[in-house]
């Protein structure tokens, strides 16, 4: 409350806000109930330990409580936190969602015990497949993203572990090996496509995520397409197969309403620099500037949307793909004092020139929102 | 109902159908008490369980026709290693390949490797008991048989462990130890 009282009192003499308006916050704040005080706090305290004790004792004589009991117990407590949550969700939001992942927890364990006390053989991806089932209704009753990662996280490693999902990644294992570099543009354009979707964020935020990452780990894997020889029909297809996404992607781009003339350039760049590594017969040693040229590409593009947050951590990326690259050629100079001393001007030179290009790339942005 | 008990409780319903089904599958089964060979890993989602399977080796089986012509010749129709529908139908004590037909109580599986797999290879079992256990079940002395509920359709589930002619849990820890 004291920190409180001090930031209001600084913006106050600052000018930011009235006097009054400082003591109604320091008053609005005062008046709010914490979530954290010395009762709850006790309580939480008593709650923990008996249901330690609890569960030391149904631990302990697992196998002397029949299987009615453990199935009755298990039911009664879904059935209680099904009828609990709905009374608190108004009143105690953050309390609701705590019960709605413990919920899902209960799902787990739901599905454990069954298979315990019967005894039941299954793959594990089939487990994880019907508790993404059980949980998926579950997601409409919140707004917090965390729910929609764990759920797809489940959800598609339950997938990819399935029959289906092993002849899946045969399928890109055959064809990665032979153009990483088209899964990592693919990735990204759907990575572009999700973004534009305003709606269920719950759904659409975890699968960004997961194809901005993808993205990324398909661009540096670029130069494994130089291992092994790969058919020419595999290579013909994944080139026929690239031009037709980027066209898509391209047409996709030039279409979209919400996007200025700005960002589409920045795209439609991006995806002309794709094109041509794709296209132009790179050797082992130098992908690396194809790389280092999409990752600046990315950071441009972020700019450019004004995503700072985004483009600070592309241009972290690259800062460290730069570092990687300079040790992999002088690695051994670490070796030497002289060769530490040289790598630690490299990588001050490397913090300056992020600096400049950060700040340059701020006012440029500024400026174009000016316009 | 508001929509927030409906999207909690449809899950609930689904688990306790679920939990229904089986039990009335496990119920309904017809009984049936089977020679076993087990040992014992540790799964860490799902607890202490013995692994076990059915010894099909003592009865006449149609598999074992794959693993006698395999030598240098190879098998066109199926491959060794290529699983196989078969069953084991109780009725005549015998597993055969393809679909069952006049076997009242049967076992579906498939065949592989020159053995047939019946799709049964847990029980789950107390931690306590587990070392002695996978020693009474290793011991042909102790007769070890698993008992199964057999559904018509030829699934089964395993409902008891059965040593020297009675359920597990009937015989004394130290009577077990003493024969393993």
């Amino acid at each position: 409350m004291p920190s409180i009282s001090r930031k209001v009192s600084v913006w106050a003499e600052q000018g930011l806000i009235s006097r009054q308006q400082a003591d109604e916050i320091v008053a609005f704040e005062q008046n709010k109930k914490p979530f954290l005080s010395l009762f709850t706090v006790i309580l939480f305290l008593g709650m923990f330990s008996i249901a330690c004790g609890i569960a030391a004792i149904v631990s302990s004589n697992w196998y002397s409580i029949p299987d009615a009991v453990k199935l009755g117990g298990m039911f009664a407590l879904l059935i209680g936190a099904g009828s609990a949550l709905p009374v608190i969700e108004k009143k105690h939001p953050v309390v609701f969602d705590a019960g709605l992942f413990l919920l899902m927890l209960l799902f787990f364990a739901a599905i454990g015990l069954v298979g315990q006390i019967y005894h039941l053989k299954s793959d594990t991806y089939k487990a994880f497949l019907f508790w993404s089932g059980l949980a998926f209704p579950l997601l409409f009753l919140t707004k917090r993203v965390l729910f929609g990662c764990i759920w797809e996280f489940v959800f598609v490693c339950a997938v990819l572990a399935s029959p289906l999902g092993e002849e899946f990644l045969r399928f890109v294992k055959n064809y990665f090996f032979s153009s990483p570099l088209y899964f990592s543009f693919l990735s990204l354009a759907l990575f572009v496509v999700l973004s534009c979707v305003q709606k269920a964020e719950l759904f659409v935020f975890p699968a960004k995520a997961g194809f901005f990452f993808t993205g990324l780990v398909f661009l540096f894997c670029s130069r494994l397409r130089f291992s092994g020889v790969h058919p020419l029909p595999i290579v013909f297809y994944v080139k026929t197969l690239f031009l037709l996404t980027a066209t898509g992607f391209a047409t996709f781009v030039g279409q979209y309403d919400g996007f200025s003339r700005r960002e589409k350039q920045s795209l439609w760049i991006v995806t002309g620099i794709y094109a041509l590594f794709f296209l132009i017969p790179l050797a082992k040693d130098t992908v690396y500037f194809s790389e280092l040229l999409l990752l600046i590409s990315f950071i441009f593009v972020a700019y450019t949307f004004r995503c700072e947050k985004m483009a600070r951590v592309l241009a972290l990326v690259t800062a460290f793909r730069i570092l990687n690259a300079f040790f992999e050629l002088f690695g051994s100079l670490l070796y030497t004092g002289f060769g530490l001393i040289f790598s630690g001007l490299i990588i001050l030179g490397i913090a300056y020139g992020c600096y400049k290009a950060d700040a340059y790339l701020k006012r440029t942005m500024e400026g174009q929102s000016h316009e | 109902m508001n929509k927030t008990k409906i999207l909690l409780f449809i899950p609930v319903f689904v688990l306790l159908g679920w939990t229904l089904s089986v039990q009335a599958m496990i119920s309904g089964g017809t009984k049936l008490d089977l020679p076993v060979r087990g040992y014992d890993p540790r799964d860490i989602l799902a607890g202490h369980y013995l692994s076990v399977e059915v010894d099909y080796v003592a009865f006449p089986s149609d598999c074992k026709k794959d693993k006698e012509t395999k030598g240098r010749e190879r098998v066109k129709d199926r491959e060794y290693w290529q699983k196989q529908d078969a069953f084991f139908c109780a009725d005549e004590g015998r597993v055969s390949l393809g679909t069952p037909e006049n076997c009242q109580v049967f076992i579906k599986g498939y065949c592989q490797y020159g053995r047939f797999h019946d799709g049964v290879s847990r029980f789950y079992i107390p931690e306590k008991m587990s070392p002695a256990l996978e020693r009474a079940v290793r011991n042909k002395d102790n007769n070890p048989m698993l008992r199964l509920s057999v559904t018509p359709d030829g699934r089964a589930f395993p409902t008891d462990l059965i040593l020297q002619g009675r359920p597990f849990k009937e015989l004394p820890v130290q009577a077990l130890l003493s024969r393993g």
